[in-house]
């Protein structure tokens, strides 16, 4: 049985490759950090902690997401959430810590058509695995580009199938699209090009 | 040319069902829904009933 979680990991500590499968949260550099700390409570909300899940089952048995962050010690240890004022708290910290150095060497080790378009604003969730094979091309490789996805609902909805994707056997990880992604995405354009003719309107009419 | 009333109808239907589905998290983006396929129906609606007016014989022809 295979079970999905998350990790901080600073930039210092090494990709763990005891793991089942080892998985990176990748922002473009300069990303905006209200995205950050949103897609970060989404995060911390689906998937759950490692070193918890550690006390009870082998590593094996993890399947691990991790956002990587530039000091350990700025992101709270534990990081178990039990409320949401702890979860922004330690989103809040996560985001002003992302370290973008090692996103982009995660990035790096996928394959080009799997990288992040260079307009996208991301995240692109990517995993490898075992967690051995982190970083190595000829390996069963999942991703799934967030970058269509806002709103704190859809990105919850989109870190449930990541999860759901994630703790499948690796020989059935498939990163294409399905029913559920397309929604999110389209739901996504659809709240952002509204909001976007609403402005329009207003304008208009305070204009006239 | 009066817009048949069955094609506005769908299209404000069909936009529901699709908001339902999507379910936007925003007003703005549920009304935008339900706009276009409202007008796209009632376009598809409209030049349906050109085509079948084209099509039919003059109402004068009709008589003889």
């Amino acid at each position: 049985m295979a079970i999905a979680t998350r990790i901080f990991l600073a930039g210092n500590e090494p990709i763990p490759g005891q793991f089942g499968a080892v998985a990176v949260v990748i922002f473009p550099n300069g990303s905006s950090p209200a995205r950050l700390q949103q897609v970060c409570r989404a995060f911390v909300a689906v998937l759950d902690d490692s070193r918890t899940v550690s006390e009870r089952l082998p590593d094996a048995a993890q399947m691990v997401t991790v956002w990587p962050v530039r000091d350990r010690g700025a992101v709270p240890r534990s990081g178990v959430a039990n409320s949401p004022a702890e979860a922004d708290r330690i989103c809040a910290a996560a985001a002003a810590n992302y370290d973008y150095l090692r996103a982009q060497q995660a990035q790096a080790a996928l394959p080009t058509a799997e990288r992040l378009k260079p307009t996208a604003r991301g995240p692109l969730l990517a995993a490898w695995a075992p967690g051995a094979n982190f970083g190595q091309q000829r390996v069963a490789i999942l991703r799934y580009d967030l970058s269509g996805v806002a709103g704190d609902q859809r990105l919850i909805d989109a870190m449930r199938i990541w999860k759901d994707k994630i703790e499948r056997q690796p020989e059935l990880w498939q990163s294409g699209w399905n029913a559920t992604k397309v929604r999110l995405w389209l739901s996504t354009q659809v709240d952002a090009l509204g909001a976007q003719i609403g402005a329009a309107m207003k304008l208009v009419s305070a204009g006239g | 040319m009066k817009a048949p009333l069955w094609a506005s109808t769908a299209g404000f239907l069909i936009g529901l069902v699709i908001v339902w589905w999507l379910q936007p998290e925003t007003t703005e983006g549920a009304a935008l829904v339900i706009l276009v396929c409202t007008a796209i129906l009632t376009l598809s609606g409209l030049i349906v009933q050109a085509v079948r007016r084209k099509g039919a014989p003059p109402a004068a022809e009709k008589g003889k």
